[in-house]
């Protein structure tokens, strides 16, 4: 093997690698970030995965069909009652709400409680 | 035997909701001491020359009687059945007297692998029995592991009769001056006797100071050289008569001007925690509720109020309140009442407490207060009510039943509606584990023999819970690790009674002591623990996450120090090396129907199942 070319050969490889690596990145949707988000910030302590709620006196279900995006960034920064505050883009940046509210807005809605045989016993 | 706990004594129903009010009285009377005490069951079993009704003394002379012989012939009359032990050459003399002396029946030996175990499953016991069983430790190094379970029980009022095995004329590390000394800040009674006879008193003294109201743990240091002598041939030996305490009930005038009170008040609210502690106590906090139609707010350290009764409300009620009467809830604060509003209480708490933990709380500034057993004091307090009640008032007494009524019919149904949020999600939505479950054991005699406040109460909130011994409560302390031997000790109370046990379980209350998991299975407890397997003391996640988030922080980084993940542990693995039936990890809803089914059915023929659920964090 041609020694000269070697480094070449390895720039080429690193290139690709990182390319391919940048699509893999760029391929997760904002759904799937999301999802992730809502673990790596610690959205779920309180909240579920899902976002539904946790204890009922503790964390409220985060309901993105009332909420606009908006709204729930706001809120994120600045909120009431005993959520904690994610003030600085440090702790949560804009885009993770994002991809959070992108996530939870492809969920497939709750059944209503009256639909469900086991809560109507 | 009979009985002591458990069975309202006979009350003669003139009409609904009526009583006929002589025999009321006559067996509110009856009541007192035996459902208090648990001395019908010890008055029972005592036999040999001791009569009906309280034990004799007893004589007895020696043929050359082993002293941990005689030790047992004094607790013979106490009726343990169960004596939980962990194994220590100073009490090898009392263990051999149990083993052939005893024939390891009443009590039977109950092998717990930590000595926190042995006592904490004493804890969950009684809550089910009604009477304690013995926990036999050694008195140094073991009594170190079984602190925080004394330290439960204490704070949850609850009766352990712990036996310290210690060698006093022998100075080693496992030897100790003053072997209660340990936990005297939180038990109510101990004694370390220097003679047999000393021990005899003072057995039946700790058996009946813990018995009586307020009930608490009792420690007796048993000397090794004591269990070990031979008393001489001929000597004479005496078994103290044990007389039954009847429970301090109020004092009749101001019982009298309580029932005013609660007669006068526009919107009373009963407020009740540890109120009731047999189901004649649950029945009487129904009977003096409905009959002032009052609502009712429950911490739920006891079985005081059926779940689904119209009648039971929320705290945030209390601020509606023009009196509210606190049934041994002796933390409750005028802070949550409105301004104006009364506040009057019956609680024991006065009676006995101690002082350096400070399990008691702030100092309640009630308005009236009665210090006495609620149990043996509402009877009277029913009787006054009725008394007194005009009939004048009965149509505002109806309306508020009803508007208590509609406020618990919208909470029930907020409940529902949270209950399905997010129903079809993996991990499992807890509050569709709970309705699972409830799906299939709802037609069955069943006991929830864990805390109901872990997955977020949705036990509490789905289920029905009407009979005292569906459920044991919380845990007094809140010390985590206190709910997975206690669940194996109401387990074992209730297997007599052919229950089905449910014990639902945290992950991180697990893992401080797994080997529980071992007692049940050698000792064939049935009973199915189902996992709130969140992965974390998520309790301490969420309180981190919050801290960094108000200094401006980073929040990602909490779970450090916190997570119980990575390795996540296999319970269901652990479960079956220790001879449990278990499934799992079950992540998907749809798997959950057929495991329980399977998981029963193991229970069913009497071996322990566990399945492992991985459950949203609350
Ligand atoms: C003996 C003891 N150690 C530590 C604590 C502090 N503590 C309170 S809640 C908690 C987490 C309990 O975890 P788990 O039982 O899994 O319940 P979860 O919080 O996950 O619902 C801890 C460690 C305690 N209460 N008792
Ligand atoms: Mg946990």
């Amino acid at each position: 093997m041609n020694n000269k070319k070697t480094p070449w050969l390895i720039f080429n490889l690193v290139t690709l690698l990182l390319l391919t690596g940048i699509q893999v990145v760029q391929a997760q949707t904002a759904e799937e970030r999301g999802k992730q988000a809502i673990v790596t910030y610690m959205c779920y302590g309180c909240h579920g995965f899902t976002a539904d709620g946790g204890q009922t006196d503790v964390a409220p279900r985060i309901n993105v069909d009332r909420l606009s995006v908006e709204a729930m960034m706001a809120y994120t920064r600045n909120p009431g009652g005993r959520m904690p505050p994610y003030r600085t883009e440090e702790q949560i940046p804009d885009q993770a709400l994002r991809d959070i509210y992108a996530y939870l807005k492809s969920l497939p809605p709750s059944p209503k409680w009256q639909d469900i045989p086991l809560l109507n016993d | 035997m009979e009985q002591s706990d458990n069975n309202k004594p006979e009350q003669k129903k003139t009409d609904e909701g009526t009583v006929d009010r002589r025999s009321f009285i006559k067996a509110a009377a009856a009541t007192g001491a035996a459902l208090a005490t648990g001395a019908q069951s010890l008055n029972a079993q005592v036999s040999g020359g001791i009569a009906a009704g309280v034990a004799e003394e007893v004589e007895i002379v020696s043929d050359g009687k082993h002293g941990s012989d005689f030790m047992m012939d004094v607790m013979k009359q106490m009726d343990f059945e169960f004596m939980t032990i962990n194994t220590h050459s100073d009490s090898a003399g009392l263990q051999e007297s149990v083993i052939n002396y005893m024939g390891n029946v009443n009590p039977e030996l109950i092998t717990g692998l930590h000595e926190e175990v042995c006592v904490a499953m004493g804890h969950g016991y009684f809550k089910i029995e009604g009477k304690p069983l013995a926990a036999l430790i050694y008195g140094s190094v073991g009594l170190q592991h079984a602190a925080m379970a004394v330290y439960s029980a204490f704070c949850d009022r609850v009766p352990v009769y712990i036996l310290l095995g210690n060698q006093r004329n022998n100075p080693n590390s496992r030897s100790v001056q003053d072997a209660p000394a340990m936990v005297r800040d939180f038990t109510k009674w101990d004694d370390s006797p220097l003679t047999l006879d000393h021990f005899a008193k003072s057995a039946v003294r700790a058996y009946s100071v813990a018995m009586t109201t307020p009930t608490m743990p009792v420690v007796l240091s048993v000397d090794k050289k004591l269990q070990e002598m031979i008393v001489p041939k001929g000597e004479k030996l005496r078994i103290p008569k044990y007389t039954p305490n009847a429970p301090p009930a109020g004092d009749p005038n101001a019982v009298r001007e309580l029932a005013k009170m609660l007669v006068d008040a526009e919107f009373p609210v009963l407020g009740v925690e540890r109120a009731a502690r047999s189901q004649a106590g649950l029945e009487y906090i129904v009977e003096l509720a409905e009959l002032l139609q009052a609502g009712v707010v429950d911490t739920i350290q006891r079985m005081n109020f059926p779940s689904r009764h119209p009648l039971l409300q929320e705290p945030g009620i209390f601020r509606q309140a023009d009196l509210v009467l606190a049934l041994e809830m002796p933390m409750l604060s005028h802070t949550r009442l409105k301004e104006g509003a009364k506040l009057a209480s019956i609680s024991s708490f006065d009676l006995f407490t101690r002082s350096n933990y400070w399990h008691f709380g702030n100092y309640q500034e009630s308005d009236f207060s009665i210090a006495a057993d609620v149990e043996a004091t509402l009877p009277s307090l029913i009787e006054e009510v009725r008394r007194q009640l005009p009939r004048s008032k009965r149509s505002a007494v109806r309306v508020r039943g009803e508007k208590f009524a509609e406020i618990n019919r919208q909470n029930r149904e907020r409940d529902k509606a949270f209950a399905a949020n997010g129903w079809n999600t993996s991990p499992l939505n807890t509050a569709r584990v709970a309705a699972e479950l409830w799906e299939q054991i709802k037609h069955k005699d069943w006991s929830l023999v864990s805390r109901s406040d872990g997955m977020s109460d949705w036990a509490w909130k789905l289920w029905d819970f009407n009979k005292y011994y569906h459920h044991i409560g919380q845990s007094g302390s809140v010390g985590v690790g206190y709910s997975n031997p206690a669940s194996v000790g109401a387990a074992l109370a209730n297997r007599k009674h052919g229950r089905l046990c449910i014990n639902l379980q945290n992950d991180g209350d697990f893992m401080f002591l797994p080997s529980t998991l071992w007692t049940a299975a050698h000792h064939k407890i049935p009973m199915l623990t189902v996992m709130h397997n969140n992965r974390a003391y998520n309790q301490e996640i969420m309180l981190i996450s919050r801290m960094a988030a108000l200094r401006d922080r980073d929040v990602s980084r909490c779970t450090i120090g916190s997570e119980i993940n990575n390795p996540a542990i296999d319970f269901a693995g652990m479960a079956r090396s220790m001879g449990w039936y278990a499934e799992g990890p079950i992540e998907h809803p749809s798997d959950l129907p057929g495991a329980i089914k399977r998981a029963i059915a193991a229970v069913e023929s009497g071996q322990p199942a566990l399945l492992d659920t991985i459950t949203h964090p609350n």
